[in-house]
């Protein structure tokens, strides 16, 4: 009763993750194949979800869609993580005049949304995968140097730091050994947070056309797409905004139900 | 919570030696049958307890953490959690309590039963002055200016011996010590003068000098005010020191009551004599284990 | 005494994140390989059309020089002017800033009273199943990207009842008179959708708020001297939940603006989002991140009266001068303000 969430966010969270793995080797159709005959078809034996105005099968561009926002998202947290955990470990660890300018430009970067850094990047670089990952990266970075600064201040509080300290460990050791192990669940419930904030991100970024260039299949661009026919046919445009919602409603489930089991304390008060 | 309707089980079965002068009379406080369950899982919180407290009687109610002692006092206020479920009545001065209406409830509490809780650190609203909490337990059951409000508070402060009584009362509760709040809460607790205190532990949050003070204190007003009053303790001397009555409770149930002589003279039930020897530690033998309350459980104690 | 310094202190380092966000800004779009003369003429542009699009837009001066050039018409409230017009942006940005200051100042309160109750139900409610659906509920708002449920709202009431327009803005006041029918009609589906989003995610740090609140033990010595179970939370538990609730508040207008630009993308509003997206378009670089800068000055503002108002109503802040002591709540806050937040800028 307890582990619900976990089990059906994960359970969602997997399902998404394998559509976009699957449609890497496997999809119905050609996702950019263009079937006049079939424009706007709905639901049928041939194309499961329908087609869109141009024919193209839903189905297929939505598991495409999938990976596209894997990649995007994963990457982006990822990378957001790698540079922002080492960095705030360090300034927690090494409290002095160095490490507080990293926590106040981290501060100043978490003033700056995804979307705006996107919108910078894009004016300069024009719209593509690589600065849509790089801006929802450098929005999320700051949340990771937060969360790991404060997790490693609670933790080099600990007695047994300072006995390993007296032991002789060196800081890189007790970094590696203690710290990085005890915030290691604080990283795994901020990771699946950030996971569902960079699917809305990506989602959004694509939707404004500031992401994947138009013949790439997103959610967000399938819904800008489909948008144009709101009045014909909104079946195209609502597909993709309930694969958004899916994916997001299912990593935050997952990731309320890690942190549910972490902290007993939250849990008591549920 | 329905009252009195769901009575099991024996009644009656306590050795019925409590109080000296008002067997007969309308006893201040009578809980009958008291059973609480709490939770989905239905664990019992209290058996059948039954107890009856005389007008200006103290009675102390001792026995570990978890055995239902704090249960008891909140049954009695109407401030157990939603999740629990009682059974069983509790009569104040007559009236039914359980399955009161909430309102009816709040207008007694702080007028007629007042309570003073464990934990004075988290037991004060810190975004308030508590000079402004302490004024609300009046303003809540009397009309009266708030000038009058003040200086009654202030009285009240001044009595519990609280140092510089107009600083105290505009300060936050940050800025004083566990004493210190220690000593607002009691104070709260007489502002109306009731005519029952319930002390959930009142002093074991408390430095051990402090806590001597504090005693003192509780003694000394409990005697000018003539209010009855539930001690609730884990320790026999602090018990001793305040009341005249003793009631054991183990594991949700009273197993033994009496005046505070005669039990700790002739305890007659394992849990009670374990604790009295706990108590002892300067009696027991050099170099020897020392006893623990488990041992007289298992009857292998003394 | 305290309380001065303290409030100059966060003073302070609101100008210095202003400052710090103005650096950010600027050198985000130098610290990658490119520009906006390679962007704007394309792979096939020879090195000599580079240079001289690069002189004429001065882009050939160092990085250095043209921040200060820039940081220095921020400070006289210049935006920037256009690239290719020339126009100040100082000069366009009225109509469009209205809009979403309309958008988002009727979103916000509306997000706030519909989160407050519910909040404070599925906190009460948190061991039934009214407030497990209602939690859910919340949870389902925050997954729905906010576009999404702008879509919806479109197809229910513009396409399939035809009660309000599907895009498009009136002015409230045009030549004509004022023209509040018609401008209320265009505004209450965009406003709905940004206000839903909201709402989720403040009903579940309200929620939170209030469970915290009710756990703890000034609540029952409330209740023991005489206040009753609704009137002790609204009394000492709201005091206290209002403390987290002000700071989630705060800390969403961000999340909000952002919120704010989507929107305007679904209906077609003239808004900021829109005036940025069409300047993105344009590579109007100078305009582009003066306008951000802008939003961000906005965002950082608020932060710094949100960090006011909690030292007002939080006495052990006020009395410390530091946030370092004042034990769990804060250091909840802390968390929340780490955007740890499911959909935090979203």
């Amino acid at each position: 009763m307890k582990r619900l969430p976990l089990l059906i966010g994960g359970a969602m969270t997997a399902v998404f993750a394998f559509t976009a793995l699957l449609s890497l080797f496997w999809t119905p159709h050609d996702p950019a194949f263009v079937d006049a005959a079939a424009r706007f078809t709905p639901p049928s034996s041939a194309h499961w979800l329908g087609a869109d105005r141009m024919g193209r099968d839903l189905l297929s561009r939505l598991m495409a869609g999938a990976w596209a926002t894997l990649l995007v998202g994963g990457l982006a947290v990822l990378s957001a993580s790698l540079i922002g955990v080492p960095l705030g470990v360090w300034a927690g660890m090494r409290r002095g005049f160095l490490s507080d300018i990293v926590l106040r430009a981290s501060d100043i970067l978490f003033a700056l949304p995804a979307l705006l850094l996107a919108i910078l990047l894009v004016a300069v670089q024009g719209a593509s995968i690589a600065t849509a990952t790089a801006a929802i990266a450098l929005a999320t970075l700051p949340v990771f140097v937060r969360m790991s600064y404060s997790a490693t201040l609670a933790v080099i509080a600990q007695d047994y730091i300072d006995a390993a300290r007296l032991g002789g460990a060196g800081s890189l050791a007790i970094a590696w050994r203690h710290v990085l192990p005890n915030i290691a669940p604080n990283l795994g419930v901020q990771a699946s947070a950030s996971f569902s904030t960079a699917i809305l991100a990506e989602a959004g970024l694509s939707y404004l056309g500031l992401a994947a260039p138009p013949t790439t299949p997103t959610w967000g661009r399938m819904m800008r797409d489909g948008q144009t026919d709101l009045f014909v046919n909104p079946w195209p445009a609502i597909v993709p905004g309930l694969a958004i919602t899916v994916a997001v409603l299912g990593v935050n489930l997952m990731g309320d139900g890690l942190r549910d089991i972490l902290d007993p304390r939250l849990r008591e008060l549920r | 919570m329905t009252a009195g309707t769901e009575m099991s089980g024996p009644r009656g079965t306590l050795p019925r030696e409590v109080p000296s002068a008002s067997q007969d009379s309308v006893p201040l406080l009578e809980a009958k049958g008291l059973n609480v369950w709490f939770g989905r899982h239905r664990r019992q919180a209290l058996r059948d307890v039954s107890f009856r407290l005389a007008p200006g009687q103290r009675l102390g109610l001792i026995g570990q953490s978890g055995s239902g002692k704090s249960v008891t006092a909140l049954a009695v206020m109407g401030l157990l959690p939603d999740t629990a479920r009682t059974t069983g009545s509790i009569r104040f001065e007559g009236r039914e309590l359980l399955g009161a209406p909430e309102r009816a409830l709040a207008a007694l509490r702080g007028r007629d039963i007042a309570m003073v809780f464990q934990e004075p650190m988290t037991a004060l609203d810190p975004t308030m002055r508590v000079g402004r909490q302490a004024a609300e337990a009046v303003r809540l059951h009397a009309s009266a200016t708030s000038r009058a409000t003040r200086r009654r508070v202030i009285e009240a402060f001044a009595e519990v011996e609280l140092p510089d009584p107009e600083r105290v009362a505009d300060a936050f509760p940050h800025e004083l010590s566990g004493g210190q709040r220690q000593r607002v809460l009691l104070a709260t607790a007489l502002l109306n003068r009731p005519r029952l205190i319930l002390c959930d532990e009142p002093t074991t949050a408390l430095d051990v000098t402090v806590q001597a003070h504090v005693l003192d204190l509780l003694d000394r007003s409990l005697a000018a005010s003539g209010a009855a009053c539930l001690f609730i303790s884990h320790d026999l001397a602090v018990v001793a020191r305040v009341c005249q009555d003793i009631m054991v409770v183990f594991d949700g149930a009273i197993v033994e009551t009496g005046p505070v002589a005669r039990l700790l003279a002739n305890p007659s039930h394992p849990y009670t004599r374990g604790l009295i020897a706990a108590a002892r530690l300067d009696e027991a033998a050099p170099g020897s284990r020392l006893p623990t309350v488990e041992d007289f459980l298992r009857g292998t104690g003394s | 005494m305290a309380l001065v310094s303290l409030v100059a202190r966060r003073v302070g380092v609101f100008a210095v994140s202003l400052l710090g966000a103005t650096v950010v800004v600027f050198f985000v779009a130098e610290a990658l390989p490119g520009d906006v003369a390679e962007a704007m003429l394309g792979l096939g542009a020879t090195p000599e059309a580079l240079e001289a699009l690069r002189h004429d837009w001065g882009l050939d001066r160092p990085a250095v020089i043209r921040y200060a050039s820039w940081l220095g018409g921020l400070l006289h409230g210049d935006l920037g002017a256009s690239y290719l017009t020339g126009r100040p942006a100082a000069a366009e940005i009225g109509p469009p800033l209205a809009v979403t200051c309309w958008l988002v100042g009727l979103a916000l309160p509306l997000a706030v009273l519909a989160a407050l109750p519910a909040g404070l139900l599925a906190a009460l409610w948190r061991r039934r199943w009214r407030g497990t659906a209602l939690s859910f509920l919340s949870q389902l708002g925050m997954a729905v990207p906010v576009f999404f449920t702008a879509i919806v709202l479109v197809v229910v009431f513009a396409v399939r009842l035809g009660w309000l327009p599907a895009v498009g803005y009136a002015d409230l006041v045009t030549p004509a008179g004022l023209n509040a029918a018609e401008w209320a009609r265009h505004l209450v589906l965009p406003v709905t959708a940004l206000a839903v989003v909201q709402a989720s995610l403040l009903a579940r740090y309200v929620r939170s708020a209030f469970v915290e609140v009710l756990t703890e033990d000034y609540l029952r010595t409330a209740r023991a001297v005489g206040w009753t179970r609704w009137r002790a939370l609204l009394r000492h538990g709201a005091r206290n939940a209002a403390l987290s609730v002000v700071t989630v508040v705060g800390l969403q207008l961000g999340a909000m603006l952002v919120g704010a630009i989507l929107v305007e993308a679904v209906f077609g509003l003239p808004g900021l989002g829109s005036f940025l997206l069409q300047k993105v378009a344009n590579r109007d670089i100078l305009v582009v991140q003066g306008v951000v800068i802008l939003l961000v000055a906005v965002v950082l503002a608020v932060n710094l009266a949100v960090d006011l108002v909690y030292v007002a109503l939080d006495p052990r802040l006020r009395q410390q001068g530091a946030s370092r002591q004042s034990g769990r709540r804060l250091s909840a806050d802390k968390a929340g303000r780490a955007g740890s937040g499911p959909g935090s800028h979203w």
